[in-house]
């Protein structure tokens, strides 16, 4: 584990914005933070890096709890993100670095390195002021990940960028991984979490009310629906796999048949396809696992 | 400390590269030289024009007594009033004065003609110099000379101040130096704290509305990023006083003589006063002054999102400062009264008019204790600022009331 908050409360003026939220964060792993506006995230991200502290509950970064020092280790991209307008975008890219702890020549030389690797070389002498929005998103994920954190967290990385940029972005951030860095994910685009998260957690109402494997979860939110493209007759299928199986519709192909069945009785798949095979002919079989997207919109309903 | 060092340097570099810094820097000098200059020049230019006015005198008291003026040459004239007015335009002289005289041989009324209005200034010498002939005239027929009057109305009578300390030392003292100097001193603190307060008021709000502070406060503490900004632009402040205090020497050292009305001032404030004492004073005032307000226009700053939400709130900072403003605008003509002594104390207002009194004469003893105070409440302002600082910079979307100011204070971190 990189990170663990153990039991975190927060209380602002009037309002609880963590209730006892614990979440553990793999190492080398990419975690997402999911919720709805205003369900704690940005609490829970400003207390891990150390913005402010937990009116209760503890944090341990590496194996022992949070540390001043532990900023070096952490860098952090918040969701609103601003740049000094009137500054060069290389001096300022060296502020931060610098006020990260890094040296001045280690600062340059890396900043250089990551210019030519994003091709922004030609802006280092630029105002930021003169840069498009995109631009300097760009320079900010430098500065971000420049000091070679060991946790990373990104509040919505994605916004304001177009595909292209979200490609390079996305394989910049599986290589980071690679690496052996641990990302903190936070987001509302749900395609992109279950493209590229490992694991998350769902804070709704200040609560932390779903954590773990990203499959696993979407495996046990999954409503045993199946979806089978076959050559053989309807009549037989539905002889062949009994009551425990309800046949949700049917429809013909040019080549093959295509059935969606809803398993009553919770069965291994293999008992089903075992129950299938034996006189008609599998072209295709699936599991209809539902998206991240389903599950978030029917947690938070639920939780009304 | 390194990480405060980082954020003085940047707040630093950023101001001193500013174009204002360098307009300000330079063109406050070159305007003072203007001032000094350009009406010498202008008066040397206004005697190469040479302006003529025909006099016809028909009383005849004007015709020896009217005196060329440095600008304006009299000739007189004793052709008819109508062949002059035709001259006026062909010889391009400025104007015609008629003076005309009454039956019992006293000037009668006088009338000027001219093709341009005819300035106050030359108006005004023509009838201060026409008015003494009459009264020459007058005096003459009592037999007294015009020296003879002028001793009598002003017999030159001075008064000088001597101001003696304890030991019954005496030193001369000038008051108008002394008044002056105060004023000085205290408008241009009054002033250096107002435009830097809010520069550093205009710097937190930059980084608060551009979320900036989000990315700096995961690698520093709130309270050191806002000393390292305080100090930083203290820096630009001492910077820019120290290249006035160089340009204004070199532009006096150089056009001394345009300038001798400065230098002999200087020189007798230097005399009047204890001037090191002065200038000391000045930037240890300037100094803890400062950092109290700045600590003030800091909380301002942390409390709004954007700068036109800064209306109400500002007055926490600016309305002290410029009760302070008023009381030394009275203290340099009242030094004496309660009024003074404890607006001297206070330390909101202790920067500017103990600086007013202080020529007039104030023992140390009330100035250490002054700055004592001074720099105690800059401590404490400093921790409230800290406190409410941390909180405000991450609250966004509505401006604060004062009580939710209070409510910040409160909070654990």
């Amino acid at each position: 584990m990189i990170l663990r908050t153990e039991n975190v409360v927060k209380q602002y003026a009037n309002h609880l914005a963590l209730d006892n939220v614990s979440i553990e964060v793999p190492r080398a792993s990419i975690y997402g933070l999911l919720g709805p506006n205003g369900a704690g995230k940005t609490t829970l991200i400003r207390i891990i890096n150390q913005i402010t502290a937990p009116d209760s509950g503890k944090v341990y970064f590496d194996g022992l709890e949070l540390q001043e020092k532990d900023v070096y280790s952490i860098g952090y991209l918040p969701e609103e993100r601003g740049l000094y307008k009137k500054m060069k975008v290389g001096e300022q890219a060296m502020y931060f670095a610098r006020l990260k702890g890094m040296s001045k020549h280690d600062a340059e030389k890396n900043l250089q390195k990551w210019f030519q690797k994003f091709e922004i070389q030609a802006w280092w002498n630029k105002k930021v002021e003169e840069l498009s929005k995109g631009m300097a998103q760009k320079v900010q994920f430098i500065i971000t990940i420049l000091h070679k954190p060991k946790l990373l967290i990104f509040d919505e990385p994605f916004s304001g960028f177009d595909p292209i940029n979200v490609n390079l972005l996305k394989s910049e951030i599986l290589n980071l991984k690679q690496q052996g860095i641990t990302i903190i994910f936070s987001t509302h685009n749900m395609a992109s979490v279950e493209e590229i998260c490992d694991y998350i957690t769902l804070i709704n109402k200040s609560k932390n009310i779903l954590s773990g494997q990203i499959d696993e979860i979407r495996h046990n939110y999954g409503d045993n629906i199946f979806e089978i493209n076959y050559r053989g007759e309807t009549d037989i299928l539905q002889e062949n796999i009994g009551d425990n199986y309800q046949i949700l519709g049917c429809s013909d192909q040019k080549f093959f048949r295509t059935v969606k069945i809803k398993a009553i009785v919770k069965e291994p798949a293999n008992t089903l396809i075992s129950r299938i095979i034996k006189d008609t002919e599998i072209v295709n079989f699936n599991e209809i696992i539902p998206s991240m997207n389903d599950i978030f919109i029917k947690l938070v309903e639920e939780d009304k | 400390m390194k990480k405060i060092l980082l954020v003085v340097k940047r707040e630093f570099i950023v101001r001193v590269k500013k174009k204002s810094f360098i307009i300000m820097t330079v063109l406050v000098p070159i305007l003072f030289a203007c001032l000094a200059i350009v009406p010498a020049l202008l008066a040397q230019i206004k005697s190469d024009s040479e302006k003529i006015i025909t006099v016809l005198d028909e009383s005849g008291f004007a015709v020896s007594g009217l005196k060329d003026m440095h600008t304006i040459k009299f000739v007189n004239e004793t052709k008819p009033i109508d062949s002059l007015k035709n001259d006026l335009m062909k010889n391009n002289n400025y104007a015609v004065l008629h003076i005309e005289k009454n039956e019992d041989n006293t000037i009668g009324n006088i009338t000027m003609y001219s093709e341009q209005v005819v300035s106050i200034d030359i108006l005004n010498s023509i009838t201060a110099q026409l008015r003494m002939l009459s009264a020459q005239i007058k005096l003459k027929e009592y037999n007294i000379s015009v020296e003879q009057i002028a001793t009598i109305l002003n017999p030159g009578m001075n008064i000088k101040t001597i101001q003696m300390d304890e030991q019954g030392n005496e030193k001369e003292s000038n008051t108008t130096a002394l008044m002056g100097l105060a004023m000085i001193c205290g408008v241009l603190l009054f002033f250096i704290i107002l435009m830097f307060g809010i520069q550093i008021m205009r710097g937190v709000i930059e980084e608060k509305s551009s979320r900036i502070v989000e990315i700096i406060i995961s690698s520093i503490k709130p309270m050191h990023l806002m000393m390292g900004k305080i100090i930083g632009v203290a820096m630009v402040v001492l910077t820019q006083i120290l290249i006035w205090i160089v340009l204004f020497s070199i532009i006096i050292f150089v056009a001394q003589n345009q300038f001798s009305d400065i230098v002999n001032q200087i020189q007798s404030y230097v005399q009047a006063v204890s001037f090191a004492k002065m200038f000391i004073c000045f930037i240890l005032y300037l100094i803890l002054g400062y950092l109290l307000y700045a600590s003030l226009f800091a909380i301002v700053g942390s409390a709004v999102d954007n700068e036109s939400d800064t209306q109400q709130l500002q007055a926490i900072a600016s309305v002290p400062l410029m009760i302070g403003y008023f009381i030394m605008l009275m203290v340099t003509t009242q030094p004496d009264t309660p009024l003074a002594f404890w607006g001297s104390m206070i330390p909101f207002t202790s920067p500017m008019v103990m600086l007013a009194r202080i020529p007039f004469g104030v023992s140390w003893l009330e100035i250490i204790l002054s700055l004592l105070i001074l720099a105690a409440t800059f401590v404490f302002f400093t921790w409230i600022a800290a406190r409410i600082y941390r909180v405000g910079i991450l609250m966004y979307g509505k401006k604060a009331s004062f009580k939710e100011l209070i409510k910040w204070l409160k909070y654990k971190k």
